[in-house]
């Protein structure tokens, strides 16, 4: 048997011994075994030093052929056993995906918070600028600067807590367009949100306590029309652009002309169902442009300004807008409630 | 506010419009249409029937048969009631017709079970049904007007109209659609009938038709039979009065019955009736007096006596004062003006001669008096609280004498007595033409302007060659030369009818323009124009923020009312006592404001509508207990915040402090059950002090507040008495130079948690902090370089006395490391064996961080022998390698 044919039958076991490694461990062994420094394979270049000078370049090259078709078999048989370790991991991996997640415990503001982020953000883009007030409150400011001098009938409307005679909670956002006025000249586009009062019994449309956001614009030619426009878009941004809003004469005695501000009904789309009490329309605020003589009050020449302003209450927005049925859901705190407003 | 039957209103406006569009019409003008209600909708089977013929019944005396055509056949009915005549026309109830059953409604009143009006609440119905009464066939039944609930007359037939078609559906002949307006206060000229007509004139293009007044006045003078003085005309800017003499009380017709009870008022007798029924005609309140009850046959306008008593209408004696305006006669006063007149001078069903009133009294006053005296005001005060014509009171008074003479006889006297010390003249309004564009947005012309307003009974003055004016409507009117200021030519002058109180400016017009053209036709434009200087709102923008943070830290925001009730606050002192309460008023000024239930401290209402909701919170801490522990009752984890005001009285001032606060509690398992947390329900898995503090560390981190100026002192005992002695601090922060008092956390005191009714065994986790405090303490935020450079972890573990705070040992390792100890974190806290008795083990990883270089061994073990060295020296400390 030559040297050569011995190379060829090592080979031959070589491989036929590799098709039967089933782990990576027997694949080291076999590489050690046959391509090792102290290997077969190197065997039969040691044993070189007995061979002729001219056959030793020979059986170099059937050693390197052999070695080559061993490495070459020994990567695809690697590569083989390497993916049957990794499908096996795999599948030990497995989970039941059905299985619950993990719970990460995340909170949320409250959904008065979110409509009052609403509304302000609306009117920040069209330059309002976010104000505050007090909500214990001066009769000057809450009634008699807006031309509610004791006795007026529109009293009446506003039930109201005192705490002396000239100091109360203030049953409206209003006061402030006085407060604001006060101190800053003309041009003005001002937003206040905040908490009011009513000495009302509570039911599912009644609470004592409610949010208002109030606006006023204030300037050379502030128009009816521009009422109009600025309340209009408010509306549609918060409701839907394809709303249909309804301007109508409406009364309160710190604005002249007055107005209220209706949309066409969410729920029946302005057919006529219970939520809109068969009238087609669901009110979403008062307004009207600021009565001359409230302007002169805070020492604003009415012959030369004028201004619109206008209020409505986040409660009904809300409940307009998820259908909530009962007002007094919202300062109840339940978190079963809260917890549906994303 | 008003039923306006439109039955009724025809008669001065014709209608030409659907009852929904008229609706529509009046709403878009401010005449709020609350409901449109229609009556006589469920009169199915209910006829114009015509009584062909009337016999007694053969068996019974009390009862007679009638042959009723319906228009194709005839029907025999039984009936008790002799009211008819051959010929009359009445509603025919034929088999299946659904009618009020007034026996049971008669029986009920008579046994006590309802109370009149017997057409109020639940009613009982019964079936028509042919049936034998008596022996004979009765195939339909002959109806009454309560069994159709238009009156409570059950005695007789209702008698129809003689023009009703025979056959007709009742509906149609009696049916009656009735428009419920709900009316701002400025709206006193729309409550009545002409009042809403004139609307729907302008609305349509018509002018109202008034009723034609004719009374035949042929008794003595009236000044024979009656003066009146007026000794308050501030308060009686007007009284009118007439005399009718021999008239008979009874029953009002059956027409004004129907119009009365249509209008939601009920009828009583008719002199009564008339004074009601012309209050609503034309909205003039009359009071008619019996007139032989005027003792001294004088009438005086005055001001109550201190402590005068009058007994009212009402049967309910009130004592008065000088504040209440009387008229009186010459011994006593007989009614309160405007408001409800008195029991002893009514009219009753003796009375023969009538005084009738109609005066004008100051809307202020009696909205004073009626809303002072009575629970609801009556229909005349809600008339004259919002103001009544001036002008209206003869036309009233006159209008009521008529219908008198008409429904009641009687002799007229003549003349009338109109005590007007100082007439009103109409106002007259000048408006530019130019304040159309200005305030509306809209060009009109003037010949548009004019219309509109003449629509409105307006009278609008042309300007004439010589530089008068003349009013269109009245000629004889004008105003020479008006005023310099008008001398722009695009003026007009505007006369406002009496009637309209509330149009008294410009931009009162400006309002009938806008409403008469149409507010639908309006456009939209938009606030063109310089904006103001845009300047931040830091306080609003902050408390957004602190929002957005804690809910990326789990919680929840809750919102509550800022009205609580002592007894709540009191709950909060639960575990008080005088050593605390030495405490709290002690020399610790910036916990001055924890001593909550102190009454001289709280702002109170004086008229709450509960003691539930009765004072302004002075903490929001109350509340989030309240919230926790109803809460609870549903959740088991509730991790909550509060962004609110705490109202804190200030001395010298008038408003109190509106400070913005904020709140946090926190309480439940750490993580919900789950299957990776099955022990949620054991103690170590629930939230405790550490969330809580963790909490705010959060909190403050994200505030660009570094941990290092954050000082958690312990609460000393007494200080904080809400809280557990031992589990609680107060929060300062360290800022240039300054501690600032921030507020304070800890857990809930458990005799505090038991008066919430939360289990005292719990850890309640709660916070309160000064939003005001913290948001001056925000600094630039200035970017640190990231280095790629290797960075060194080392830890140490030192022993230390249990006594010593870790936050101490904590700051002082900070303090030594300098700048190139950027992280210390404490990750071990051990005692027990081998760690000596009174000693705990605490082991830190530090984080040494290059500033521009590679840090060397040597720099990093000089620092931590220096650290070491100094727990060592200062501390007593021992290293544990």
């Amino acid at each position: 048997m030559t040297i050569t044919d011995q190379i060829a039958s090592m080979q031959e076991r070589a491989l036929s011994e590799l098709d039967r490694i089933d782990d990576l461990v027997g694949l080291d062994e076999w590489r050690l075994k046959y391509l090792g420094k102290k290997g077969e394979l190197t065997g039969f270049l040691r044993g070189m030093g007995g061979l002729a000078a001219e056959e030793r370049p020979v059986v170099g090259q059937v050693v390197n052929t052999a070695r080559r078709a061993l490495e070459e078999a020994d990567g695809g048989r690697l590569a083989i056993l390497q993916a049957q370790v990794l499908t096996k991991r795999l599948a030990a991996d497995r989970v039941d995906v059905t299985l619950p997640g993990r719970p990460v415990e995340t909170g949320r503001v409250h959904v008065i918070t979110r409509t009052v982020r609403e509304i302000v953000a609306t009117f920040q883009a069209m330059g309002f600028q976010v104000m505050e007030g007090p909500e214990v409150e001066l009769d000057f400011y809450n009634f008699q600067q807006l031309n509610m001098p004791p006795g007026h009938p529109a009293r009446s409307m506003h039930d109201t807590f005192y705490f002396s005679e000239s100091v109360l909670l203030r049953t409206h956002t209003s006061p402030n367009q006085i407060r604001v006025m006060e101190k800053q000249a003309p041009p003005i586009r001002v937003i206040v949100p905040g908490k009011t009062y009513r000495s009302e019994a509570t039911d599912a449309t009644h609470e004592f306590m409610f949010y208002q956001c109030e606006g006023i614009a204030v300037d050379r030619n502030i128009t009816l029309a521009d009422l109009h426009g600025t309340l209009a878009d408010f509306a549609r941004s918060l409701f839907g652009t394809d709303r249909k809003v309804r301007f109508r004469c409406d009364y309160f005695p710190y604005v002249e002309p007055g107005v209220d501000v209706s949309i066409d009904c969410l729920v029946c789309g302005g057919v006529g169902c219970r939520s809109c009490k068969y009238t087609g329309w669901l009110e979403i605020m008062g307004a009207g442009m600021i009565h001359p003589q409230v302007l002169s009050n805070v020492g604003i020449d009415p012959e030369e300004y004028s201004g619109f302003a206008f209020g409505m209450g986040p409660e009904r927005i809300s409940m307009l807008k998820y259908a909530i049925d009962d007002i007094r859901q919202f300062y109840r705190n339940d978190l079963r409630f809260l917890s549906q407003f994303a | 506010m008003i039923k306006v039957p439109l039955s009724w209103l025809k008669d001065y406006v014709d209608i030409t419009l659907s009852p929904e569009e008229l609706a529509e019409g009046l709403t878009l003008r401010g005449l709020e249409v609350g409901a449109i209600i229609k009556t006589g909708t469920g009169w199915d089977k209910v006829v114009v029937g015509l009584v062909e013929s009337i016999e007694k019944h053969p068996n019974a005396d009390r009862l007679v048969v009638l042959q009723v055509n319906d228009g194709s056949r005839s029907y025999q009915v039984v009936t008790g009631a002799f009211n008819l005549k051959e010929g009359d026309k009445i509603p025919l109830a034929l088999e299946g017709a659904r009618l009020i059953d007034g026996h049971k409604l008669i029986d009920e009143e008579a046994a006590g079970k309802r109370i009149r009006p017997l057409l109020a609440g639940e009613l009982p119905y019964f079936s028509v049904r042919p049936g034998k009464m008596r022996g004979l066939e009765s195939q339909a039944v002959a109806v009454a007007a309560l069994e159709l609930g238009v009156s409570e007359e059950f005695e007789g037939i209702l008698v129809l109209d003689p023009t009703a078609p025979v056959g007709a559906p009742l509906v149609e002949v009696l049916g009656e659609t009735i428009l419920d307006l709900e009316l701002s206060p400025n709206l006193g000229r729309v409550l009545s009938m002409i009042g809403v007509a004139r609307e729907v004139a302008a609305m349509t293009g018509q002018k109202v038709r008034w009723p034609e007044i004719t009374i035949q006045e042929d008794g003595p003078s009236v000044s024979e039979k009656l003066s009146v003085q007026i000794d308050a005309s501030d308060l009686c800017p007007r009284f009118s009065a007439m005399i009718i003499e021999g008239v008979e009380i009874k029953p009002s017709p059956a027409w004004m019955q129907r119009r009365l009870s249509a209008a939601g008022m009920r009828p009583i007798s008719n002199i009564v009736d008339i004074t009601n029924y012309v209050m609503l005609e034309v909205g003039q309140p009359l009071h008619a007096y019996d007139y032989d009850d005027i003792r001294g046959h004088q009438l005086i306008v005055r001001r109550a006596e201190a402590g005068e008593k009058l007994e009212t209408i009402d049967h309910k004696v009130h004592e008065l004062g000088p504040e209440v305006l009387l008229v009186a006669d010459a011994e006593r006063s007989l009614g309160m003006a405007g408001v409800m007149g008195g029991a002893e001078s009514e009219v009753k069903d003796s009375t023969t001669n009538v005084a009738l009133e109609g005066a004008n009294w100051n809307p202020a006053n009696v909205r004073q008096t009626a809303r002072g005296l009575f629970s609801t005001v009556s229909e005349a005060g809600k008339r004259f609280e919002r103001s009544v014509d001036i002008e209206l009171t003869v036309l009233g008074v006159r209008r009521g004498i008529q219908l008198m003479q008409e429904l009641a006889g009687g002799q007229v006297a003549q003349g009338m007595v109109d005590v007007y010390p100082q007439p009103v003249s109409p106002r007259v309004i000048e408006l530019p033409l130019s304040e159309v564009p200005r305030l509306l947005g809209i060009e009109l012309a003037r010949d548009e302007v004019t219309r509109l307003l003449e629509a409105l009974e307006f009278d609008v003055a042309d300007l004439r060659p010589d530089g008068s004016y003349q009013f269109r409507q009245d000629p004889k009117q004008f105003t020479i030369m008006v005023s310099e200021t008008s001398t722009t030519s695009d003026a007009l002058l505007v006369r406002v009818p009496t009637y309209r109180n509330d149009v008294t400016i410009k931009a009162d017009l400006i309002e009938e323009i806008a409403r008469m053209y149409g507010y639908d036709k309006i456009p939209e434009t938009r606030l063109r124009g310089e904006l103001t200087a845009q300047t931040p709102n830091r306080s609003w923008q902050f408390e957004d923020r602190l929002r957005d943070i804690l809910t990326s830290c789990g919680l929840d925001e809750v919102i509550t009312y800022p009205l609580v009730s002592l007894a709540n606050l009191q709950k909060l002192h639960s575990a008080v006592d005088e050593n605390h309460r030495a405490a709290a008023n002690g020399t610790r000024p910036h916990l001055q404001h924890l001593n909550w239930s102190d009454p001289a401290h709280l702002l109170r209402l004086a008229n709450p509508l509960s003691v539930e909701h009765e004072v302004m919170r002075p903490t929001l801490l109350a509340s989030s207990l309240e919230t926790v522990a109803e809460n609870r009752r549903f959740v088991e984890r509730v991790a909550i915040f509060e962004i609110g005001k705490v109202y804190l009285p200030q001395e010298g001032q008038t408003l109190p402090q509106e400070r913005h606060t904020l709140s946090l509690a926190l309480v439940g398992p750490r993580q919900p059950l789950s299957r990776f947390n099955p022990k949620a329900a054991d103690p170590a898995e629930r939230l405790d002090f550490f969330d809580l503090k963790g909490t705010v560390e959060s909190l403050m981190e994200r505030l660009n507040l570094p941990l290092a100026a954050l000082e958690f002192e312990p609460v000393a005992p007494g200080d904080a008495p809400v809280l557990h002695p031992g589990r609680a601090a107060h929060l300062w922060v360290r800022w240039e130079g300054q501690r600032h008092y921030i507020g304070f956390l800890g857990e809930v005191h458990p005799k505090v948690a038991d008066a919430f009714n939360l289990d005292p065994l719990e850890r309640v986790g709660v916070a309160e902090i000064n939003i005001e405090a913290l948001l001056p303490l925000q600094k630039r935020e200035l970017y640190q370089t990231v280095t790629r450079l290797p960075v060194v972890t080392q830890d140490l573990a030192i022993v230390v006395s249990d006594e010593t705070p870790a936050g101490q040992v904590q700051a002082m390792i900070r303090e030594t490391g300098g700048k190139l100890l950027t992280e210390v974190t404490l990750f071990d806290l051990y005692r027990g064996k081998p760690i000596p008795e009174g000693k705990k083990s605490l082991a830190f990883r530090l984080v040494f961080y290059p500033q521009d270089k590679t840090l060397t061994e040597e720099e990093v073990s000089r620092l931590r022998q220096r650290i070491e060295g100094r727990l060592v020296r200062e501390l007593g400390a021992e290293t544990r390698g």
